[in-house]
């Protein structure tokens, strides 16, 4: 099927189908979305007035048979950093969307008479009223969106949360089952839907095409040298690490090395910290029933996936991720999975980004305003939020909104996008990450801790403070991999097996009739990230943005009792220059 | 053995099944004689730790108080009753 874009205007009520203009031809993901953004959406308008726009783009070979390559990213700019934003989500219905032969969504205006629903099929678009969906839990709206438009359809939605144009706000999809679990949680691109208009997007699935190849032999043999390579690589084999345990045997490990933050990032190791393990919740899994592995949509090999449920195996919340069991626990002082899982639920149901999230209710128990620890005081705010009240108006904007409302100076953000669950004193690459991405404090934007704890694609000390190198390269392979349309977790083989890694550009190179080799990955990767660069400057950024807060630099951490001591210099080079 | 340290080694995720526990006492003092006493007591974490020739395999991360020994000095970082050593095998998320 021949790909289009599709055009879809809130304030007309019009949806249109254009041809891809030339320069977008071998683009997807990423770097269509953030190519697009950057030329039609002014840097200097306001994230949620009329001329934002939303941008939705399956990867290059989602909706083929490619291994973990169901993933989508999403663009706009960001209310929560002010500048260019991409999240990526794994779900069926990034491969939906490219089956309908939808190389990029754009979501422009604004709606004038309330929420819409788009509903998207072979047939065209239509546009459903979206009101009476307005205020209720995402969980219950997925069930009641899937009694009324089949069990079969993918849903993409925005919760309570964005209809209040909170800045952290996401925007959810299907999981497999149909549970609205799967997140592009991050930089509040769910108030940037909202305040379009749009609340709900269903795809129907019925007669769904097929994607074109213009190079299938090519493609064939580039697929079997990456299934291979996931096959047999530790991390990513069907028994590997990701499929037992899932993203959070990271715990452990990072709690050893010194670099999990705890309680507001006060400390980078507690003894407490097993308790809420990857190993201590695949015990738990399995004595409850849930599920592990599982995936986040069909067609990956890895797994990483799970349905974590209640005690008694009901209720199921979806995956509880590395990321998110640590923002809403250790980091906020609770360490107990229950607990988080109700949090996360609670995340899941509002819209809300849980390491975002995480991170206010941690700067909050900084604040004063509960203690830390105090996990029922946590799901208390979430019902605060849930209400509306001015504490949950001033909590959903995320922590550094938080910060300023509660006078605290400890607040670990970058760009005012919340840091994930490494503490750059103690695994100093990421701090380059951090600092400098266009995305705000971003652990996908180039992940340094595979070498730095894992030894997975080279071996660096991470105590070590020269890291510009590792980050410039990891950001850029990562660009590229987020407009391939790979999940992020194949990078683990395709950085140790070099056939991995050519079969995953010729799969590529299949789809497209392309003849890129390994080599141009690094090119292809800096280019997008000049053009996210290019709008973040535009949009009023200087190189104190790419700065990690101050009190990183004064505290020392324990136990290694680090301070973040890349020099600024270093931080201005993973820009400048080929390192 | 007289005069060599009792050590605390913790293990984590798969190499916890072959000793049903997370948590071993070995005498070594150093990593070598640890891990090697630690597969003489659990023949079944062999396979899991060591390659064909018997050196410990590049997937396995051994930290002394957190610190990975491939930036201490290798196997012969030497530990004593003081010393948190901990034994990861490949793990990754994100
Ligand atoms: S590895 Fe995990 S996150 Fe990646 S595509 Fe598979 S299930 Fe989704």
């Amino acid at each position: 099927m021949q790909r289009r874009i599709l055009r879809v205007n809130m304030t007309n009520r019009t949806a249109t189908f254009e041809e891809v203009p030339s320069d977008y031809r071998t683009l997807g993901g990423r770097g269509l979305t953030s190519t697009i953004v950057a030329d039609e959406v002014p840097p200097d308008c306001h994230p949620l007035g009329p001329n934002n726009k939303l941008v939705f783009a399956p990867g290059i070979v989602t909706g083929t048979s490619a291994p973990s390559s169901g993933r989508l990213s999403v663009g706009g700019k960001s209310p929560l950093t002010g500048g260019i934003k991409e999240s990526n989500v794994g779900s069926r219905f990034a491969q939906t969307l490219a089956r309908l032969g939808i190389q990029a969504m754009i979501v422009e205006g604004q709606a004038k008479d309330g929420y819409q629903l788009l509903k998207i099929g072979t047939e065209g678009v239509e546009f459903v009223d979206g009101r009476r969906w307005s205020g209720k839990g995402l969980y219950q709206a997925y069930e009641d969106l899937r009694s009324e438009f089949g069990e079969d359809a993918d849903i993409c939605g925005v919760g309570v949360v964005s209809e209040r144009s909170a800045t952290n706000s996401g925007l959810v999809f299907n999981d497999p089952e149909g549970r609205s679990s799967r997140y592009a949680g991050r930089g509040g691109l769910g108030a940037v839907a909202a305040s379009r208009g749009l609340k709900f997007i269903v795809l129907d699935r019925s007669e769904l095409p097929h994607v074109d190849y213009e190079d299938k032999e090519t493609f064939d043999r580039g697929r079997q040298k990456l299934v291979n390579g996931l096959r047999q690589h530790d991390v990513t084999k069907p028994d590997g690490a990701l499929a037992s345990y899932g993203t959070n045997v990271l715990i452990n490990i990072l709690n050893e090395a010194g670099g999990l933050p705890h309680r507001n990032f006060s400390t980078g190791r507690e003894e407490l910290a097993e308790l809420v393990s990857g190993e201590r919740k695949a015990e738990l899994i399995k004595q409850r029933g849930g599920t592990r592995p599982h995936a986040c949509h069909p067609g990956c090999i890895i797994r990483c996936s799970e349905i974590w449920t209640k005690e008694n195996g009901k209720d199921p919340v979806g995956v509880l991720e590395y990321e998110s069991v640590w923002a809403l626990g250790p980091n906020c002082g609770i360490y107990d999975l229950d607990l988080i899982g109700e949090l996360n639920r609670a995340c899941n149901d509002l819209g809300l980004d849980t390491i975002e999230m995480g991170n206010t209710i941690a700067v909050a128990m900084e604040g004063g305003l509960l203690e830390f620890g105090d996990g029922e005081g946590a799901l208390q705010l979430m019902e605060e939020i849930r209400n509306g009240t001015p504490q949950g108006l001033m909590l959903m904007h995320g922590a550094k909104f938080a910060g300023t409302a509660l006078g605290v100076t400890r607040v670990p953000v970058v760009k005012g996008q919340a840091m994930p669950a490494y503490d750059p004193r103690a695994v100093k690459g990421m701090g380059v990450t951090y600092a400098t991405t266009p995305m705000g404090a971003d652990h996908t934007a180039g992940y340094t801790v595979a070498p730095e704890i894992m030894g997975v694609g080279g071996k660096a000390d991470p105590l070590a403070a020269d890291k510009g190198a590792l980050s410039q390269s990891l950001q850029r392979a990562t660009a590229v991999i987020d407009s391939a349309g790979y999940c992020l977790f194949t990078a683990f083989a395709v950085l140790d097996i070099p056939e991995a890694l050519e079969g995953m550009v010729e799969t590529v190179n299949g789809v497209l009739g392309t003849s890129l080799t390994v080599d141009d990955i690094d090119g292809l990767g800096k280019k997008i990230l000049d053009v996210e660069r290019q709008f973040n400057k535009k949009a009023g950024f200087t190189d104190v943005d790419d700065r990690l807060p101050e009190f990183m630099r004064l505290e020392k951490l324990p136990p290694h009792d680090q301070v973040f001591d890349v020099a600024d210099r270093q931080l201005d080079q993973v820009f400048e220059e080929n390192h | 053995m007289p005069g060599v340290p009792t050590v605390t080694v913790r293990l984590f995720a798969r190499l916890r099944t072959p000793v049903g526990s997370g948590v071993v006492s070995l005498q070594a003092g150093d990593i070598r004689t640890l891990v090697d006493a630690l597969v003489k007591r659990y023949p079944a974490l062999r396979s899991e730790l060591v390659d064909e020739s018997g050196e410990l395999r590049g997937t396995i991360k051994v930290m002394v108080n957190g610190r990975n020994v491939e930036f201490l000095q290798g196997l012969s970082t030497p530990v004593g009753e003081e010393d948190a050593v901990a034994i990861f095998p490949l793990v990754a998320g994100g």
